[in-house]
């Protein structure tokens, strides 16, 4: 599963098995990278707003 | 699973409060390393019943040392001459920061080493000895480091099931298992199912025995295995060592001429082998308070330089047979720094030197060598043994 790092310090750092990543760049990687230079960008769930949502009018009550 | 030691990491800060360990942020690339802990495990000699030696075994003083290997870049360069040396007041700016080193007090480090999924990680480091040398050109510097003690891996002390936000470490290795641990670290702990469990630790108890982290699911059984998860290195640019053809030795009666000497490669002294190594004789004794050494602290300083030069007149048999003072500098420029020619660089300035062994041994077909050891000594007129200044583009504050 790939995740998402953000480089948070203020220089550019080469990760092993990932590459150069620059001040303030985000890199999409298989890597775990557990470094305090780097912060995990959580995903987002993205839900539907509740008046897109369709009601299944073929339901049987 | 097998890992490849390729793969492990140094990883180094200054502590604040020596042996009180940080979460170490350097990275530096290693050469080797063979730090290792000795608990000096004793059989239990009480007489028991038994016609066996023993049933169990019994901890002794526990003692961290070891050596780190690294080639000599300025930048790693520093951490380690600053475990090593009292660094003075760092002058310039990012085109080039000069860092000053004296025999003084070092820093305390803590340091953390890679292996395979876990790190173990050493707190209250300090350099007994510093050894640098020319290996095929690269400068190649081999610490051999002392610490006040160690966090790699324990055990639960109690079970969990279920969300937890706390957990215990077993006293089975000390008292106060969670020393060299800091908030911000991750820790992995093998569940009932096998599988790691990754938790970033929120704090550590001054109990010395309760990590606390976010609200986490896992069913362990006591005893299950907790270790430090290793970190993923990340390196700032990587710079060569410094290479014996980039260094310029040179010998003089006092250390301004030998300075001034070091200064051209045409009154400079061609050395075909060079090394020297700094001497810090560290208390490492246990006390009351600690099953690990208490505090290292330096005694008698003291340093050896080595040298390889063609003999060309019996000037260096003398010095030997008449205990000539000598004066030593050698001036290595490393990598360019920035566009403007700020290079990094290394000068060590050895006051005053004199001559254990001066050795011109004869080999057919060979040409003659003197083959010098040096006794590095005070020079009471300098007021000053060793002199040490280092050029490299990483700002004061992180040392």
């Amino acid at each position: 599963m790939k995740n998402k790092y953000k480089n948070i310090s203020k220089l550019d750092l080469f990760v092993p098995q990932v590459g150069l990543v620059k001040a303030g760049e985000e890199v999409l990687t298989e890597v775990d990278i557990n470094n305090s230079n780097f912060e995990k960008v959580e995903k987002v769930k993205i839900t539907p707003p509740k008046e897109l949502i369709t009601e299944d009018k073929n339901k049987l009550n | 699973m097998n890992y490849l030691g390729s793969k492990s990491y140094l990883a180094m800060i200054p502590e604040v409060t020596a042996g009180v360990a940080l979460k170490p942020t350097t990275f530096c690339p290693l050469v080797s390393e063979s730090i290792k802990s000795m608990l000096n495990y004793n059989a239990d000699r009480r007489m028991k019943g038994l016609d066996w030696k023993s049933d169990d075994l019994l901890l002794g003083d526990r003692k961290h040392e070891g050596d780190i290997v690294i080639y000599s870049d300025g930048d790693n360069l520093g951490h380690l001459l600053n475990m090593t040396y009292l660094k003075g007041s760092t002058t310039g700016d990012s085109d080039g920061y000069t860092h000053p080193f004296t025999v003084g007090s070092p820093k305390s480090y803590t340091i953390e080493i890679q292996k395979g999924p876990y790190a173990q990680r050493y707190f209250g480091v300090k350099a007994d000895q510093l050894k640098a040398e020319f290996v095929d050109q690269k400068m190649q510097i081999t610490a051999s480091i002392k610490a006040t003690g160690q966090f790699s891996a324990s055990a639960l002390k109690e079970a969990l099931s279920g969300s937890v936000t706390s957990l215990k470490l077993s006293s089975a290795y000390d008292l106060k298992p969670t020393a060299g641990l800091v908030a911000g670290d991750v820790i992995t702990v093998v569940g009932d199912d096998g599988n790691g469990v990754d938790l970033t630790l929120l704090t550590v108890d001054a109990d010395g025995e309760t990590l606390t982290f976010a609200s986490t699911a896992i069913t362990g059984a006591i005893g299950n295995r907790v270790y430090l998860k290793a970190q993923t290195p990340s390196y700032t640019g990587i710079v060569d060592p410094f290479f014996l053809g980039d260094t310029l030795i040179g010998v003089g009666a006092d250390s301004t001429s030998a300075t001034t000497n070091a200064g051209a490669k045409s009154t400079a002294t061609g050395m075909y082998s060079f090394a020297f190594t700094l001497k810090n004789n560290l208390l490492d004794a246990s006390a009351s308070g600690s099953k690990d050494p208490l505090q290292l602290l330096p005694q008698t300083r003291e340093a050896e330089v080595t040298t390889r030069r063609l003999f060309e007149t019996p000037e260096q048999h003398l010095a030997w047979l008449n205990s000539t003072k000598q004066a030593i500098t050698m001036i290595s420029t490393g990598e360019e720094m920035t566009t403007a020619g700020t290079h990094e660089s290394l000068s060590v300035k050895f006051h005053k030197v004199k001559l254990t062994t001066n050795e011109e041994n004869l080999e057919v077909d060979s040409l003659i060598f003197d083959t010098q050891t040096f006794e590095v000594l005070y020079d009471s007129s300098d007021g000053s043994a060793i002199e040490i200044s280092l050029v490299n583009k990483t700002a004061g504050t992180a040392y």
